[in-house]
């Protein structure tokens, strides 16, 4: 009977990526009746509910993909890129959902803190698999809400951060006002109802349709607090508690990078007919982004504002992909490629780094960069392992960054190498020369944090009791999960650059059926 | 009235909004022209609807859900900009709120904590 149960719920033809949202549904709605208590053992119930919801959906997603191979309908589209996008996302919000708990589980709404996260998350899985133009609308609107909600739920005691709150959501709430009226002028030139439809129609040489998409864009722009409008960020990322910032770069920023590669057929086929003017503004836009980013880095000594920097230069290399393939650089699956090796780089580094920063700026009360001094002699094991992760950061040969690095200087090595492949023009020289200010500063920043945690701590340092001591006493002693977590990253970071290294090598060593390196999105 | 009446105050209005986005520093000027925005899309979409695919019902739930969900959000930040539950509403009418604002420390060093 049980069996015959389970045949009927996964029958081929009835199931959807729906199901992922699904799963999560259910764990909001068991949590609806504990929303009120607050029993540290309830809370861990939850906690471990929602963690199995999460690690379930992600198993789901990819059951989906294997089972449907691509599911498309007149709302939604799933697909390779979508599984990988709502893989990567899910396990991100997997990680959020530590550090919320971390931080948070002591509060008499952590419930119903939670169940604002897990509402996010499944808001933006809609967003992710929407296809049509209502729906991509509705998930958009209500995963900013969500995450409005969920921030300001989060700073409920931090008076300062109120403001930038107000500031960063009401930037957040023009852009979502503009996407509306971008929808309002693609409504005059065409009515269909997603974008596949418009790019495969004689309607995208219609201007309204490049109106409406230029509105888009300069929506996703400031959705995104790109340089130089980031001020509300970095002035809220200063401010917020501990777990806000991994939720503004792993639940926030993804819907704006998310709504911004739906727009993917669209904006290649601006590339293409316009290439030299889209190839100038993506140039100009990204350049600025990087420069900006880097600079911005290197000037302040927040552990937090360094950290937020770096993500917006990581932005800036997402632009900087288009700008790329318009000048003929690379190919369009690279630069899907390309800006999922981002992401995923960004989750894998970020989110160690910052739970070790955030022990150690409990400790010190401020997120000043002094406070790593000499962490790496007293703390030696996270010593050696953010060592790693931030070479990986800097692109180390044999770590997940190095991949990244090689495929952004692929064709210029080949073109050096005697490859008449490519042209290097004007447009080329200028990508060459934002690529080489993106990876020197990054270095030169992650040098900055490396020779202050290998630094000896002798010195005057202020200790906890306000006295000046001779040695900085950031001997943290770290709970025993924290090993494993900081473990586990760098173990995925290491075998997976080696995978990629020895793909790059053509080594086949038979350990994988797919290629990490490479994947076609036609197939 | 025309299709390109319809343009032509939308875009106006639109335009009104910008301006209110721009150059008001006050927290309630910018959700006016907040509004001026959402008026002139529902204006187009109207309007496109009414001239150029007689009336479909497409349009109009799609106007119907996006406003619903716009004035949700707004709702919330207006709300939580009034709220006597937190202290920003004492500050709210002379803060300074411009969305463009670009500050030295937005970049350069340090924001004083």
């Amino acid at each position: 009977m049980t069996v015959c149960n389970m045949d009927l719920i996964f029958s081929v033809d009835k199931i959807s990526p729906i199901y992922s949202v699904a799963i999560l549904g259910f764990a909001i709605f068991i949590s609806i009746f504990f929303g009120l208590s607050k029993r540290k053992g309830i809370k861990i119930f939850i906690i471990s509910l929602f963690a199995l919801s999460i690690l379930s959906a992600i198993i789901m997603n990819f059951y989906v993909f294997k089972i449907t191979v691509v599911y498309s309908n007149s709302l939604f589209n799933f697909g390779l890129l979508e599984m990988i996008e709502i893989g990567v996302f899910l396990f991100g919000a997997l990680n959020i959902l530590l550090f919320i708990s971390i931080s948070n589980i002591e509060s008499s709404h952590f419930v119903k803190i939670l169940m604002l996260f897990l509402f996010s998350v499944c808001c933006i899985i809609f967003l992710i698999i929407s296809r049509n133009f209502i729906v991509i609308f509705l998930s958009l609107c209500l995963s900013t809400i969500s995450v409005f909600q969920l921030i300001s739920s989060l700073n409920n005691n931090i008076i300062s951060a109120r403001r930038y709150i107000l500031k960063f959501f009401l930037r957040s709430s023009l852009s979502v006002i503009l996407v509306f009226f971008g929808f309002s002028l693609i409504y005059g030139a065409t009515d269909f109802k997603n974008f596949m439809q418009i790019f495969e129609s004689d309607a995208i040489s219609n201007p309204l349709i490049a109106a409406g998409v230029l509105i888009f864009g300069i929506a996703v722009y400031l959705f995104l607090f790109i340089f130089p409008f980031q001020g509300p960020y970095l002035k809220l990322a200063r401010r917020c508690e501990n777990s806000s910032l991994p939720v503004i770069w792993f639940l926030y920023f993804p819907i704006g990078i998310f709504l911004f590669l739906k727009l993917d057929n669209i904006i290649f086929y601006f590339l293409g007919s316009n290439g030299s003017h889209m190839s100038i503004l993506f140039i100009i836009l990204a350049f600025g982004c990087i420069l900006g980013g880097n600079i911005g880095a290197v000037k302040t000594t927040s552990l937090r504002r360094i950290l937020s920097f770096i993500f917006l230069v990581f932005i800036g290399l997402i632009l900087l992909n288009y700008a790329m393939c318009s000048t003929g650089l690379i190919g369009r699956d690279r630069v899907v490629w390309l800006n999922t090796i981002n992401l995923i780089l960004l989750l894998l580094s970020f989110l160690p780094i910052y739970s070790v920063l955030i022990t150690i700026e409990k400790k010190f009360k401020t997120d000043s960069l002094s406070n790593i001094k000499g962490f790496a002699r007293t703390n030696k094991y996270f010593g050696v392992n953010i060592f790693i992760i931030i070479l990986s950061l800097c692109g180390f040969i044999g770590t997940i960054g190095f991949l990244s690095r090689f495929y952004y200087l692929e064709p210029f090595i080949s073109y050096a190498a005697g490859s008449k492949a490519i042209k290097l023009g004007l447009a080329n020289i200028f990508i060459l020369i934002s690529l080489t200010v993106a990876f020197i500063f990054l270095v030169v920043n992650m040098l900055r944090i490396i020779i202050l945690l290998f630094k000896s701590s002798q010195g005057k340092y202020l200790s906890e009791d306000k006295s000046y001591t001779g040695r900085n006493e950031s001997r943290i002693t770290f709970p025993r999960f924290y090993y494993i977590y900081i473990t586990f990253f760098t173990l995925i970071i290491v075998i997976s650059g080696i995978i990629g290294l020895l793909e790059i090598l053509n080594i086949d060593i038979g350990f994988l059926n797919f290629q990490i390196t490479d994947f076609n999105l036609s197939e | 009235m025309s299709l390109q009446f319809t343009i032509y105050f939308s875009f106006l209005l639109f335009l009104l909004g910008l301006f209110g986005i721009l150059y008001f520093k006050n927290y309630m000027s910018h959700l006016l022209s907040l509004q001026l925005i959402i008026i002139s899309g529902g204006i187009n979409f109207l309007g496109f609807s009414k001239f150029i695919y007689q009336e479909t019902i497409w349009d109009k739930i799609f106007i119907f859900m996006g406003i619903i969900s716009i004035y949700l959000l707004i709702f919330l930040i207006l709300f939580y900009g009034y709220s006597r539950i937190n202290d920003v509403y004492k500050e709210i009418e002379l803060g300074d709120y411009r969305l463009f604002k670009i500050d030295k420390s937005d970049w350069w060093g340090d924001d004083c904590l």
